[in-house]
């Protein structure tokens, strides 16, 4: 990137103008994601269960199973989700509540079931490890297109699809990674694979994403995740069922209250 | 109270279509406490405990009608006092667009904290059971919860009284004299019968997260008086000793009070600000309270998936007179270390001290899970305050009304630790 196009990037930030008006190296990237973005949501709220295999260095298995449910909302400027435990057993009924915005910190409440208490949580844990897995708390929610800063790489084959790759850069501090290259195919702008660069600027995970299927006519969605850590070896794989859209949820399901009822 | 429960249990099982969804989950676990300090007093250094704990939910009306039913049982091998039977939740909650409401034997917690919570005063503390104080007993209530644009408005019914149990002669830790349940006294004519009041607004923005409360009623925390029946006062006044065949014992007093709570929590990146206070009155001088402090945490260090957070919060308390607390003047250090493994280990260590008397009283929690089913959990309790204190010295400081100088040593001597499997059906 010259240092004109930094320049103009930054006053488009400045001024709030979207940088897709400016010509410069990035465009072609930050294009790629919102239509990526654009194309995964507009679902008004959904639902999915989700079974989260963590594999140790030494290929031992451990499974824990949830259910999440997703709220977009206010003009998809903002949206919540509800992650509730289904297993093991002892953490049953325990449930993180994130309500994500794209211009202010994200607010997060977690409910213990043990000592019926709901505790806020800083968001500042968006690096930490999700409840032992390969996956952080940012890598467990779909990314907002303003959280990142982007430029466009290259055009290449993946699999039997054609791909866009782009990289993007978080702008939050609060992120455990310096970089991230993403594959997108071309056909459909759905996330192929991730490269995660962390605080050190090294290659540390790799995210592949496959079994994409459509539901209700427009929604593309996978039924794997698996993410490889590099530097531990360690892998974590999301296997996902029976999603659901539209089902009528609102905000009344995503409150603090609700938190403490989670089945 | 369990005839009346059992009588609740019934009726509200009828009501129930019997195609809603139930869910059944149970837990047994069996426990052993050991003490290593003997004393002529108890009979084993070891007190094993088991315990059992189902819960069952329902759902009906699409999910805007929820039950839940959790008994809990306790038998203790050496002290019968802690064997006990509690119905933790029996509680219908009824779901509007806005609000809920929930009727029946529950548990609520309020609080930010990380000591103690002292704004937390909806139920009664089961620290015979577990000391931390995260066990509680079920306590009946009407309660309506009203989520608005300016926060989360609670109004509760409390319509029932929990005693405080207390450990019997093989119990431990315990006070230096026995408590007599059965002689309780109450501050309201109604007896354990009062009807008991509290509400709590709690709203956030931005970063801030505030809580109100109020509650008025029977006071959970009893004042232990001395059963003047069970020694000849003026012979001890006189001589400071206790008579051989003079075994003295305490009854709960159980005042009426009004307490005011704040509760504020500021979120700022890695630290977080928090602080509880209270004021309350309804026994001898009003007074305040107060836990404040902050945590840092640190996710994922050296690039490993531990999570590690530094705790430290002062506390304090204004009054001086037997009454006091513990922490009248403490500082508190903890950290919490989240190994983020296959088996979810975690604990929490923490050092509490007072800068005045030396006083340290040092806690350990940890848990970890082993396979689908099973949870090993290890806690334990050290208290540092030199020599324990007479039932003759713990006498004359309630005559006197004047507070401890080592509160702490009433426990001296208890030190303890415990391990619980646990097995999650």
């Amino acid at each position: 990137m010259n240092k004109i196009a930094v320049i103009i990037t930054f006053i488009a930030a400045l001024f709030s103008i979207s940088p897709a008006h400016s010509v410069t190296t990035s465009n072609k990237g930050l294009d790629i994601a919102t239509e990526s973005y654009q194309r995964y949501a507009g679902f008004g709220d959904s639902q999915a269960n989700m079974e989260m295999i963590l594999i140790s260095k030494q290929g031992d298995r451990v499974s824990r199973k949830l259910i999440m449910k997703t709220l977009e909302h206010d003009n998809l400027k903002s949206d919540k989700t509800l992650l509730s435990f289904v297993l093991p057993r002892d953490i049953r009924g325990t449930a993180l509540l994130t309500w994500s915005y794209t211009e202010q910190d994200d607010k997060q409440w977690l409910f213990l079931p043990k000592v019926k208490r709901v505790k806020a949580i800083s968001s500042s844990n968006k690096a930490g490890s999700f409840i032992g897995s390969e996956f952080s708390y940012e890598d467990m929610t779909p990314q907002k297109v303003e959280k990142f800063t982007y430029s466009f790489l290259r055009e290449e084959t993946c699999g039997q699809l054609s791909c866009y790759v782009f990289a993007r850069f978080p702008k939050d501090k609060n992120s455990g990674y310096t970089k991230e290259v993403v594959w997108v195919d071309s056909k459909e702008y759905r996330i192929q694979k991730i490269h995660y660069f962390d605080r050190k600027k090294t290659h540390s995970k790799t995210l592949e994403v496959s079994g994409y299927k459509q539901y209700n006519d427009k929604f593309w969605r996978a039924d794997t995740m698996n993410m490889s850590n590099h530097i531990t070896g360690r892998a974590t794989i999301l296997s996902w069922s029976q999603y659901l859209f539209n089902q009528g949820l609102s905000d009344q399901n995503f409150t603090t209250n609700s938190l403490k009822r989670v089945r | 109270m369990k005839r009346k429960a059992i009588a609740l249990i019934s009726t509200i099982l009828l009501a129930i279509n019997p195609l809603a969804a139930v869910e059944i989950l149970a837990q047994a676990g069996i426990e052993n406490r050991y003490f290593n300090q003997s004393t002529d007093d108890y009979d084993s250094n070891n007190a094993p405990s088991l315990f059992f704990e189902m819960s069952v939910y329902e759902q009906w009306n699409d999910g805007e009608d929820l039950f839940a039913f959790t008994p809990f049982f306790r038998w203790d091998k050496e002290d019968s006092e802690r064997t006990h039977f509690d119905i933790k939740e029996l509680s219908w909650i009824h779901i509007g667009e806005n609000w809920e409401l929930r009727s029946g034997f529950r548990i609520e917690t309020w609080g930010v904290t990380e000591a103690i919570n002292l704004v937390d005063i909806i139920n009664q503390r089961d620290t015979i059971d577990q000391i931390d104080g995260d066990e509680k007993l079920g306590q009946p209530m009407l309660n309506l919860s009203w989520v608005s644009d300016w926060g989360t408005f609670d109004i509760y019914g409390l319509t029932g009284f929990r005693e405080k149990r207390f450990p019997g002669a093989q119990g431990r830790p315990r006070l230096p004299l026995l408590v007599n349940t059965e002689q309780a006294e109450f501050e309201s004519d109604a007896g354990d019968q009062r009807l008991d009041f509290a509400f709590r607004w709690q709203h956030m923005w931005d970063k801030w997260q505030i809580a109100l409360s109020q509650f008025s009623g029977t006071a959970r925390e009893p004042v232990l008086l001395l059963a003047t029946d069970s020694l000849d006062l003026d012979n001890f006044v006189a001589s400071g000793q206790l008579q051989a065949d003079e075994d003295p014992r305490l009854v709960p007093f159980y005042p009426v009070i009004d307490q005011t709570g704040l509760e504020a929590l500021y979120l700022t990146g890695n630290w977080n600000y928090k602080l509880e206070l209270i004021r309350q009155s309804g026994v001898g001088k009003s007074f305040y309270a107060l836990d404040a402090g902050v945590e840092y945490n640190h996710y994922g260090i050296w690039g490993s998936n531990i999570d590690i957070g530094w705790i430290f919060e002062y506390l304090y308390d204004s009054r001086d007179n037997a009454q006091s607390s513990v922490y009248q003047d403490d500082l508190y250090f903890a950290s919490r270390i989240a190994l983020n493994n296959q088996a979810s280990g975690e604990a929490l260590f923490s050092l509490t001290y007072d800068p005045a008397s030396e006083e340290k009283i040092i806690g350990l929690e940890s848990s970890w899970r082993h396979g689908e089913h099973i949870k090993i959990q290890v806690d334990g309790f050290i208290i540092d305050a030199g020599k324990p204190i007479s039932a003759e010295a713990f006498i004359n400081a309630g005559l006197s009304d004047k507070p401890l100088s080592r509160p702490t040593a009433l426990y001296a001597r208890q030190n303890f630790i415990q391990a619980a499997i646990i097995y999650h059906f």
